[in-house]
């Protein structure tokens, strides 16, 4: 196959980008490791790197697996390929100052332990760029108020499965509207028995209804807060 | 050190290029399936007993009341065999009886065009075929009209095209816009230039039949097709225990042929048999084999299958049912005496009443697959479009039994234990907490563990409401019109083509354009 045939370092800067989208799409983490590391070493800035080799090729596996083209397995290993090349990139971009895909503080609340959802929808932020810090399952109001002090997040995400724990995050976000902190973060909520509505009801920003939406929904608002920055 | 140079070349291979890669490989249509070879056992409902009760009693049937052959020749041939003939009632002892249908093969091979496409009938082998002789279609825009030779192409289409479908049939709906005499070319040419699959034959004359013949000649070659099965053709005992002289007619011209006959009572339980299942089995079973022996005088060795079409009827209104726990358990009685005959056996699996591809088809569909699948059938007809007891070919009901199919191919192809011990790996490797989704087995073996259908809808609701809130039988139409654009037409040598198209106009010339 001529596939066997392809050195990266031989490859122009686009044919490079090119590879890497495709190899992101296969969910090759060592290849999305050199290709990284080719970019840096040609001069190219590290946001340059990230927007257009990494994030640009995360967004055509999203829409393939919007689409049903391609599966959660895959995704994951997509993702997983993505957060080894942004493993590289991060200090660099802290360094440079580059502008911030986001961050992301990510948990099942009080009472559950459910988290397959959750776990995909941290893999699926990191995949997307997303700084993730993930603070488990049956976590209590306190661990949202001190993760959020400590990191600084962009963005909220609280999971449930069951219709008996569900109504706890609310009680996550009044404890924020009592420490008047509550309109500082994007509160995004999801889990098998929620919808628009609760989500409304609680005062979150939005329920996410899979993790492809969740990621959609993160990206937009990280969109509007640039825009009101700048 | 050779392991270095392994590690990269597995390397290389991972890359399976990218996007345009994967779409590819997804898009790719499936490959047919060959033959389902079950893997699972059959399930007897009864005790061995009560089979070979119901076995005693048709014999007594064909030894005391005997059965109509309406036919001088059929006749003829009865007389000289030794059997009791008086006018066309026909008494056959159990030693005559048994030792003919002992002649029929357990199995056989079925001839496709496409080699590849050959299938196997008997033991453990079963084909799934689509449905037969509907009027009507429910269609695209989901009306219900007559049926004609634009939508008898599309179904046929859509049977090359399914992948779990092992048949192309032949008049899945009637073209009823074209004269009687004439249609059954039309039919048969549109099965063989649409679809590379095996097909049915014509039975409404002994002239039909013999033009079935001749074209199948044209594709298959005059020589091959005197001995090689490569239609079969349904013949329907009038229950009770009649066989007419147009079945009869057709029989001559196939058996003679080694052609395989489908030898089915078409038994409206209740009104064309007594009221009761295992009543109506034992009538059915002595019209089946009376039906399966005469073949054996007109071609000894020739392979044949066994089968019924058994519903009830709704003492309501006197209409044939379909999916009801009755039909569901005469399958199990008919697979059991099928087997102790060796016999290849046929029944159907998706031949619902219902008007539309909905609930009550849903159900009654799964009723009498699950009984075909675990009855042990051969020939399970009738697996795509039927709906309203035959009378429809509905599109929508059509993509829906070929996604079934796949799932029931499955199902009946029995669990596969070869990825156990890596799938125990997997277990090691996650442990508490945690999950498969990443696991090395899970990406080896994702596509293939589970059924993946595409109809059936497992999305989120706000998904499903996002992709316009659509019920089961719109996502059916969609996928049957989908499919349509994407068909692309099996090759067939021009020389052939050219010989059927000659054939046909040879014979147009020559039939009247009315049955008059």
């Amino acid at each position: 196959m001529s596939d066997d045939e392809i050195i990266l370092s031989e490859l122009s800067d686009d044919e490079l980008v090119q590879q890497m989208h495709d190899d992101l799409y296969d969910g090759l983490k060592e290849e999305i490791e050199e290709g990284t590391q080719i970019l840096l070493e040609r001069g190219w800035v590290p946001y340059k790197v990230l927007t257009e080799a990494l994030v640009e090729g995360m967004r055509i596996v999203g829409e393939d697996f919007r689409d049903g083209i391609l599966f959660v397995p895959e995704v994951l290993l997509s993702a997983n390929a993505m957060k080894a090349g942004m493993f590289i990139l991060r200090p660099l971009l802290a360094a440079t100052g580059a502008p911030k895909q986001g961050k992301m503080v990510i948990g099942t609340v009080k009472g559950d332990i459910h988290d397959i959802g959750k776990n995909l929808v941290g893999m699926m932020m990191e995949g997307a760029g997303f700084d993730v810090i993930d603070l488990g399952i049956n976590n209590a109001v306190e661990k949202y108020l001190d993760a959020i002090e400590q990191h600084q997040p962009d963005i909220i995400g609280m999971s449930a499965l069951l219709t008996t724990t569900m109504p706890y995050m609310k009680v996550v976000i009044d404890t924020m509207k009592e420490k008047g902190i509550r309109d500082d973060y994007v509160v995004l909520v999801g889990g098998a028995p929620l919808n628009e509505e609760f989500g409304k009801a609680v005062g979150a920003d939005a329920y996410c209804r899979d993790a492809a939406v969740a990621v959609e929904t993160a990206k937009d608002f990280m969109k509007r807060k640039h825009n009101v920055r700048t | 050190m050779n392991e270095p140079a392994v590690a990269v070349n597995e390397h290389a291979n991972r890359r399976s290029g990218g996007r345009l890669g994967r779409k590819a490989i997804r898009g790719a249509p499936v490959a047919s399936f060959p033959t389902l070879v079950r893997q699972i056992p059959a399930y007897q409902m009864v005790p061995d007993e009560a089979v070979e009760l119901i076995h005693q009693e048709s014999l007594l049937i064909l030894e005391e009341v005997g059965c109509e052959f309406r036919d001088d020749e059929a006749i003829a041939l009865w007389k000289a065999a030794g059997a009791d003939v008086s006018e066309t009632r026909v008494r056959i002892d159990r030693a005559l009886l048994m030792e003919l249908v002992s002649k029929v093969p357990p199995e056989f091979t079925l001839n496709a065009r496409n080699p590849e496409r050959t299938v196997r009938v008997g033991g453990k082998n079963s084909i799934f075929v689509p449905m037969y002789g509907a009027p009507y279609v429910r269609d695209l825009d989901n009306n219900r009209r007559y049926g004609s030779l634009a939508d008898l192409s599309n179904f046929h289409k859509l049977a090359y095209m399914a992948p779990a479908l092992h048949s192309s049939s032949s008049v899945i709906c009637e073209p009823m816009e074209i004269a009687v005499p004439k249609r059954h070319l039309h039919i048969i040419h549109s099965a063989l230039k649409h679809s590379d699959k095996p097909f049915m034959g014509i039975v409404t004359s002994k002239e039909r039949a013999e033009d079935t013949m001749a074209m199948a000649g044209i594709v298959f070659g005059e020589e091959f097709v005197r001995d090689n099965p490569v239609l079969v053709s349904i013949t329907n005992c009038n229950s009770p225990l009649v066989w007419d002289a147009t079945m009869l007619d057709a029989m001559k011209v196939y058996a003679r042929s080694n052609q395989p006959l489908i030898l089915a009572p078409f038994a409206l339980c209740g009104a064309s048999t007594s009221a009761s299942a295992v009543g109506a089995v034992a009538q059915v079973n002595a019209e089946a084999l009376a039906g399966v022996a005469f073949t054996q005088l007109l071609r000894p060795g020739s392979p044949q299958i066994y089968g019924q079409f058994m519903v009830t009827v709704d003492m309501k209104t006197g209409a044939p049912m379909g999916g009801t726990p009755e039909a569901a358990q005469m399958m199990y009685l008919m697979g059991a005496l099928a087997r102790k005959y060796r016999l290849p056996w046929r029944t159907s699996g998706f031949h619902v009443g219902s008007k539309l591809n909905d609930a009550q088809a849903g159900y009654e569909a799964n009723m009498l697959m699950h009984a075909a699948i675990l009855a042990g059938a051969n020939y399970i007809w009738h697996s795509a479009g039927w709906l309203e007891a035959g009378l429809t070919c509905g599109y929508s009901k059509f993509a829906t039994d070929c996604e079934q199919l796949i799932g029931w191919y499955k199902y009946a192809g029995g669990l596969p234990f070869d990825d156990f011990k890596e799938a125990m790996a997997a277990i090691r490797e996650v442990g508490p907490q945690g999950h498969f989704l990443g696991t090395q087995h899970t990406l080896e073996h994702f596509e293939s563990a589970f059924f993946m259908p595409t109809i059936m809808d497992f999305n989120s609701y706000e998904q499903w409401k996002a992709e316009g809130a659509k019920d089961h039988d719109t996502r059916g139409r969609e996928k049957a019109r989908n499919m349509l654009a994407d068909y692309e037409e099996p090759k067939l040598d021009e020389g052939i083509a050219e010989g059927l198209k000659d054939l046909i106009a040879r014979r147009e010339e020559k039939l009247p354009d009315s049955v008059s």
